[in-house]
């Protein structure tokens, strides 16, 4: 069943195009990997997906809602996207619960104690138990990373958005963020990852999209990506990431 | 009764002629900048949250009209109030408005002018602070589908608020001492009392500075009280209260110093 449906999807910054006709359909329970140069449009792509980041123009069709519709009720669509940054954005004058109880609390008025019940189980699952009462800023990146996540999944998503997850984590702790991420694909949840863990992208990865300067250069499974890719570009950066 | 020779037994002597006068012009000086602050800021964030209307494509054009209208109207009146005297507003708004139309009595119309005055200040030292919020904090706000008034009413707004305290405890400081302009339409407070009392010995020099220790003694007490809640709140800063360390502590102290008096430079 198609999730997500993506078609002719074009950003400019200024005068700078960014995105240059983007078609991609994503189903459900399915994992997609984004990797790409810095400035390929990854981050630009995944950020238009939510509209955090306008699309000049084109269609995004999420669940059957047309997104680009100017009478959409974005907050509405947005509760059942979830996003988690490469930078956690953790709200910071808040403390682990109320981190993940604000938007249950106010956007699906959900009851104080409701909610706070299902977070105490998202925080033992993502391995944070004793953690509710403290404020974020005591946090490593790791542990922020996986706060955000769980943050994300008390809204109950439909599909979730990863924008470089790992990228600002200290080597030894983008494990703990991966293991959570991959623990939700065995979910079936379904997953945009933009992301520069080829490692990652090579297990969990249903399908991996290569984009170059704003297109889908190249796309297939991990397989045909990383052990035989059929196109010029493709080879270049894997031979350098690799 | 004899005038004392020197400066400081003629300033004692003024004191002693005329205290109940300084006590009464204090007592108005200390009232018209704490209210005058204090709407000021509620003024302020009236007018900030006017000027930082964002005007995004969904709406229609009614409202991206009526938006631009009223950002329009706060960037003027930061503009005009900011860059004129507080004297002449004080002029102009007395004698054109408060006592021909509204009969207003002088305590309140000091509070009045004064807060229309650092609504102004307010506006900016906000805004500030605002947009010092890193934008993640917004978008993970929108992102999760709150809408932009719930994302600056539970994200955006303690935050900066936190981070304006001291700003806005210079605003009062500021006008304990800036309010003295308002003796020119003859509000009894602090310099005004303080003219009064020089004329009747023409000791003008020796009533002015009885003025400069009292307004000393004031904005130094206001300061170091300032301090203390700034420390206490964990004002200035984006932490959570808790598990603050003394070295940590003596960073929140950044509040309004004898050097940082001058207006014009809210973003220190």
């Amino acid at each position: 069943m198609v999730i997500l449906d993506v078609r002719n999807l074009y950003k400019s910054f200024g005068d700078f195009e960014v995105l240059k006709g983007i078609d991609i359909t994503i189903n459900q329970g399915e994992v997609v990997c984004v990797i790409g140069a810095s400035g390929s449009g990854k981050s630009t792509f995944l950020r238009c997906l939510n509209l955090l980041g306008e699309p000049t123009s084109g269609s995004i069709n999420f669940e059957g809602t047309e997104l680009m519709d100017l009478n959409t009720d974005l907050n509405a669509l947005r509760r059942k996207m979830g996003m988690v940054f490469q930078s956690f954005n953790l709200f910071d004058n808040y403390n682990v619960m109320e981190n993940l109880t604000l938007a249950p609390i106010h956007v699906l008025n959900e009851t104080r104690e409701s909610a706070e019940q299902r977070a105490t189980i998202l925080l033992s699952k993502v391995g944070l138990t004793d953690f509710s009462s403290v404020p974020v800023s005591t946090l490593s990146g790791g542990q922020k990373q996986r706060i955000a996540i769980a943050r994300t999944l008390m809204m109950d998503p439909d599909i979730m958005l990863f924008d470089e997850p790992t990228s600002a984590l200290d080597p030894e702790v983008v494990g703990d963020v991966l293991e959570v991420m991959k623990e939700l694909a065995s979910q079936g949840m379904t997953m945009v990852v933009v992301t520069h863990e080829m490692g990652f992208a090579r297990e969990v990865a249903d399908r991996v999209v290569f984009m170059d300067e704003g297109v889908i250069y190249e796309e297939g499974t991990p397989e045909q990506i990383f052990t035989n890719p059929s196109r010029q570009r493709t080879k270049e950066f894997l031979s350098r990431v690799l | 009764m004899t005038v004392p020779n020197g400066l400081l037994p003629r300033m004692f002597f003024i004191l002693e002629q005329y205290y109940p006068m300084f006590l009464e012009g204090i007592k108005y000086t200390i009232i018209i900048s704490i209210l005058g602050t204090l709407f000021g800021v509620l003024i302020g964030m009236i007018l900030v949250s006017m000027k930082l209307l964002n005007r995004n494509s969904r709406d229609n054009v009614t409202v991206r009209f009526v938006k631009y209208l009223l950002n329009k109207f706060a960037v003027i009146y930061v503009d005009v109030v900011r860059g004129t005297p507080m004297m002449i507003q004080a002029i102009i708004l007395y004698y054109g408005f408060l006592f021909p139309v509204f009969r207003m009595g002088f305590l309140g119309a000091g509070v009045f002018i004064v807060s229309l005055n650092t609504a102004a200040y307010a506006t900016e030292v906000l805004r500030g602070s605002i947009q010092a919020i890193d934008d993640g904090q917004m978008e993970a706000a929108r992102s999760l589908g709150m809408t932009n008034y719930q994302a600056m009413r539970r994200v955006i707004l303690p935050q900066a608020f936190r981070n304006s305290i001291p700003a806005i405890g210079n605003e009062l400081v500021i006008n304990i001492k800036d309010s003295s302009v308002l003796s020119v339409i003859g509000v009894i407070e602090l310099m005004y009392q303080s003219r009064a009392a020089a004329s009747q010995y023409f000791l003008h020099v020796e009533s002015a500075m009885v003025a400069a220790v009292i307004y000393l003694i004031l904005t130094m007490t206001a300061t170091r009280l300032l301090e203390r809640i700034v420390s206490k709140t964990g004002g200035g800063n984006n932490q959570n209260s808790v598990k603050r360390t003394a070295k940590n502590k003596k960073l929140y102290i950044s509040i309004p110093t004898s050097q940082s008096f001058s207006r014009g430079d809210e973003q220190w």
